[in-house]
């Protein structure tokens, strides 16, 4: 849908102060909220690959976690016993990943509602008990620790401040990714799949290919999450890719709204900033988590995105009007 | 490997096949009355297993009354589930995500709340025959896993002949299967699915009584159970009380076989892979009707 | 600053701080404590762990550690994942190799119950992390012939505990055990080395004045030891649990 000029405007302007008040936030706030900040942009590549499952395939997936944990233990692996550069390593991870998605993406999506969600948790949970058991490449309960920082020409990305300018950046490109592939031919093609699939498959659209295809990029944001992740921390054990982490994700995705990728942004903020901020409420912190995400699924249906998107349209309203009133 | 063990294994994967078939059943009853997929089910068990055991031992009443307590609380907090959160997702038109993510808040709430009133340990409740174990070929079997095993088919029996023959289990199917038309010959498809929540809380409640003596109630046994239900529940074809049963005595005896056969670092890998081969190769899961695609 | 913390020597990482301080003894020595009742004392060969894939892994890779130095054999070890519910098909495998005794090493009380329930009947080694009172309670009826290496039996305690067994039990009414001796250790801990410091000291000093063989009612440490913690065999005491009472054994080890 073309945009009117009011849009095009409003969109540049909002992008430019978005893009000033990210840059300045970390100077104005605490370590410990800049680490949430840190974490909310891993979470943001990871939970967009859910959230594009969900959102153009219709798939509930709950393997994202098993995904991050092989993109982590790759470049753990690589970096720390295989001695690789950590680029050489992270692109391994995802490599990996897309096969590892392309292998049993391609018997198991051919299962549909609830069977395809069971089966993606039956993967997480197999992945989480191999991360443990291949001990010889994960470390097994103890983890893989020493994983080396990342820098860029010198500078060392070891602190969460410097981080912060590695990781966003990271997502904004993902962002971009995510962004293009929806206006693109595939997009196109996605968006047929999902809402008129035998008009689709009766054009040309290979359905089965297309959904594997997606699922393979969705492991691959999982992965290149899980390797920023390793090299933010610097060790990592099994803990981190339990079934927990699997529903974290998938509530980042629905949370945020599955069609909109600012939705994802504010999904993956709450899940990490929320229970950190509840917590000085003492030991009723969990109750109340569950208790605000019931009231957020109540009362948005449609995710944190809608409340974007309509919060959007209203003041794109208000400037056109205004401005056609000047005139 | 000794007919001991292999009997031992097989009484152990019948004994927990049947407690995932038990929350199996829970979520097979919410779903073919209601259409909805319940995250919250083994927190009813929870809740059930929670308020017999304050009933047995803060206010000291006999097991009986602590059982039947159990189940009520279970069927309570099924009603409200569903005028507290499925109702308001719905009125706002809500998506299946919706329903799967509000009970699963619910879930988290529950599960928070047992760990604040009881902290982090577990606890006992007795079973029927207490302790006592049985022989078989030098295996033992808990009396009260015997116990559970008939109580649990005896429920399944029940509910089948109460959605076959009775005028309410039939308007609860109605609703389900066509609200329109449900509707259009008077039924009052809205209280419809609060019996359906209602009858899923008790049986929830009532597999929480059952199931604690054998696992210990603790904070997290909710969402494990709801896991292992789930997958039960699916392998069976997810709208039938047997076919729940049933896929969860595969699931059990296939951990169970894959610890003694292969090894108990897999065991998780052997059952998991099995489920998926299974769900691929029968669409329909074992028991389900055709035409169903796995919802 | 001085940390002080509760778990044994973890991930290798750790030994790169200079001011962490344990207060419970690495898992090697715990293996090593378990070893050392069986063979020493039972005088057996054959033993079955059965163990979770937390906790119980790490004692575990240290037990397989010194299997060859005290001449055992491990002919039977099952995992189970740490929130297992029943774990009874382990445990039947473990019964099928008819070991001379048991390791149940886990931080629940179900391993424990299934063991007997299968059975089991040989005699049962723990490790510290289960020796509770509440783990006593999630035992049931089980509660009988288990052994544990650890440090403060408090209804016989040492000469050296008897101070703080006596002045927990007036504040709780309640046997202190391990856990709550540490905790009376660190914070007498902390203020002897306030008071050595002094007044203007910073948390560095504080640190360094930690840093050296320092006498508690848990166990006698050594900060300055590599380990982190300096606790020595000797400072174990071997109860067993019987009826659900802890009794002190007269076995020690040097």
């Amino acid at each position: 849908m073309k945009q009117t000029r009011a849009e095009r405007v409003a969109t540049a302007i909002a992008a430019l102060v978005g893009l000033a008040i990210w840059a300045a936030l970390p100077w104005f706030v605490g370590r410990g909220t800049i680490d949430i900040l840190v974490f909310s942009g891993l979470y943001t590549i990871a939970g967009l690959g859910v959230s594009f499952l969900l959102g153009q395939c219709g798939i509930v997936s709950l393997a994202q976690s098993g995904f991050y944990g092989i993109g982590a233990y790759a470049t753990a692996y690589g970096t720390t016993v295989l001695g690789l550069p950590i680029p050489v390593c992270i692109v391994m991870g995802i490599i990996f990943s897309g096969l590892i998605a392309a292998a049993v993406g391609i018997p198991v999506l051919r299962l549909s509602g609830y069977f395809l969600a069971l089966a993606t948790l039956a993967l997480a949970i197999i992945a989480h008990v191999l991360f443990l058991e291949v001990e010889w490449l994960t470390g097994g309960t103890l983890g893989i620790g020493g994983i080396p920082r990342i820098s860029l020409f010198g500078f060392v990305f070891n602190t969460p401040f410097r981080f912060y300018y590695l990781v966003w950046p990271c997502a904004f490109v993902v962002i971009l990714l995510c962004h293009n592939l929806l206006n693109s031919r595939t997009g196109i093609a996605l968006r047929a799949m999902r809402d008129a699939p035998d008009a689709a498959a009766v054009a040309g659209v290979k359905i089965e290919s297309l959904k594997v295809r997606i699922f393979i990029f969705s492991a691959a944001l999982g992965a290149f999450a899980g390797s920023l992740f390793a090299h933010y921390v610097s060790f990592i054990s099994v803990d981190s890719f339990s079934i927990d982490r699997a529903i974290s994700f998938l509530l980042i995705a629905v949370l945020g709204g599955v069609r909109s990728i600012a939705g994802t942004i504010a999904g993956a903020l709450f899940v990490t900033a929320a229970p950190n901020y509840l917590s000085r409420f003492g030991d009723i912190h969990p109750i109340l988590f569950a208790a605000i995400l019931i009231v957020a699924v109540i009362f948005l249906p449609g995710g944190f995105g809608s409340v974007i998107a309509t919060a959007w349209r209203a003041s794109i309203r208000f400037v056109s009007r205004n401005a056609a009133a000047a005139r | 490997m000794t007919v001991t063990l292999l009997v031992q294994s097989i009484l152990a994967g019948l004994t927990n096949g049947y407690v995932y078939g038990l929350i199996g059943l829970g979520i097979a009853v919410i779903f073919r009355g209601a259409r909805i997929i319940n995250a919250m089910q083994g927190d009813f068990a929870l809740i059930g297993a929670v308020f017999a055991y304050l009933v047995a031992n803060n206010l000291g009443l006999p097991m009986p009354v602590a059982v039947v307590a159990g189940v009520t609380a279970g069927g309570v907090t099924a009603f409200l589930v569903e005028r507290l959160l499925v109702r308001p997702t719905a009125k706002r038109r809500g998506t299946d995500d919706s329903y799967l993510l509000v009970t699963l808040g619910g879930a988290f709430a529950v599960s928070a709340a047992v760990l604040l009133y009881f902290g982090r340990d577990s606890y006992v409740l007795p079973g029927i025959g207490g302790n006592k174990l049985v022989d078989i070929f030098d295996a033992a079997m808990r009396v009260h896993a015997i116990w559970l095993i008939v109580i649990s088919t005896a429920v399944v029996l029940v509910l089948r002949w109460f959605y076959a023959s009775t005028r309410l289990g039939q308007a609860m199917l109605a609703s389900s299967i066509d609200p329109e038309g449900a509707l259009t010959i008077g039924i009052n498809v809205g209280l419809m699915r609060s019996f359906t929540f209602t009858l899923g809380g008790i049986v929830g409640g009532l597999a929480g009584v059952l199931v604690a003596p054998l696992i210990n109630i603790h904070y997290e046994m909710g969402l494990l159970l709801t896991l292992k239900g789930f997958a039960a529940a699916i392998l069976g074809g997810l709208t039938s009380p047997f076919g729940a049963i049933f896929g969860g005595v595969l699931l059990g005896l296939v951990e169970s076989l894959a610890v003694v056969m292969i090894s108990s670092g897999y065991k998780d890998v052997v059952a998991m892979s099995l489920l998926i081969v299974i769900m691929i190769a029968m669409p329909q899961g074992l028991f389900g009707r055709r035409g169903r695609q796995g919802g | 600053m001085a940390e002080l913390c509760f778990t044994g020597l973890g991930p290798k990482i750790e030994l790169s701080y200079k001011s962490l301080y344990h207060l419970l003894p690495p898992q090697e020595l715990n293996a090593r404590a378990m070893l050392e009742y069986v063979t020493k004392e039972l005088k057996v060969k054959k033993i079955g762990i059965l163990h979770d894939t937390g906790y119980g892994q790490v004692v575990t890779n240290q037990l397989n550690g010194l299997r060859e130095k005290y001449g055992v054999e491990f002919s039977g070890v099952e995992k189970f994942e740490v929130g297992a519910s029943d774990v009874t098909a382990q445990a039947a495998k473990i019964r099928a190799v008819n070991p001379d005794v048991v390791f149940v090493i886990a931080t629940s009380a179900v391993p424990f119950r299934n063991v007997r329930q299968v059975k089991i009947e040989q005699p049962i080694v723990s490790a510290i992390g289960s020796a509770t009172y509440d783990y006593v309670r999630g035992f049931g009826e089980y509660a009988d012939n288990i052994v544990f290496p650890e440090f403060v039996v408090g209804e016989d305690p040492k000469d050296s505990q008897k101070e703080f067994v006596a002045a927990f039990q007036k504040e709780y009414n309640a046997v202190p055990k391990n856990f709550e001796a540490a905790a009376w250790d660190a914070v007498h801990i902390i203020a002897k080395a306030i008071e050595k410091a002094g007044p203007t000291a910073t948390p560095k000093d504080i640190a360094a004045a930690m840093r050296g063989p320092q006498a508690g009612a848990m166990a006698n440490y050594d900060f300055s030891n590599e380990d982190q913690t300096g606790i020595e065999m000797s400072s174990y005491v071997f109860s067993k649990l019987t009826k659900g009472k802890f009794e002190r054994l007269q076995f020690t080890t040097k």
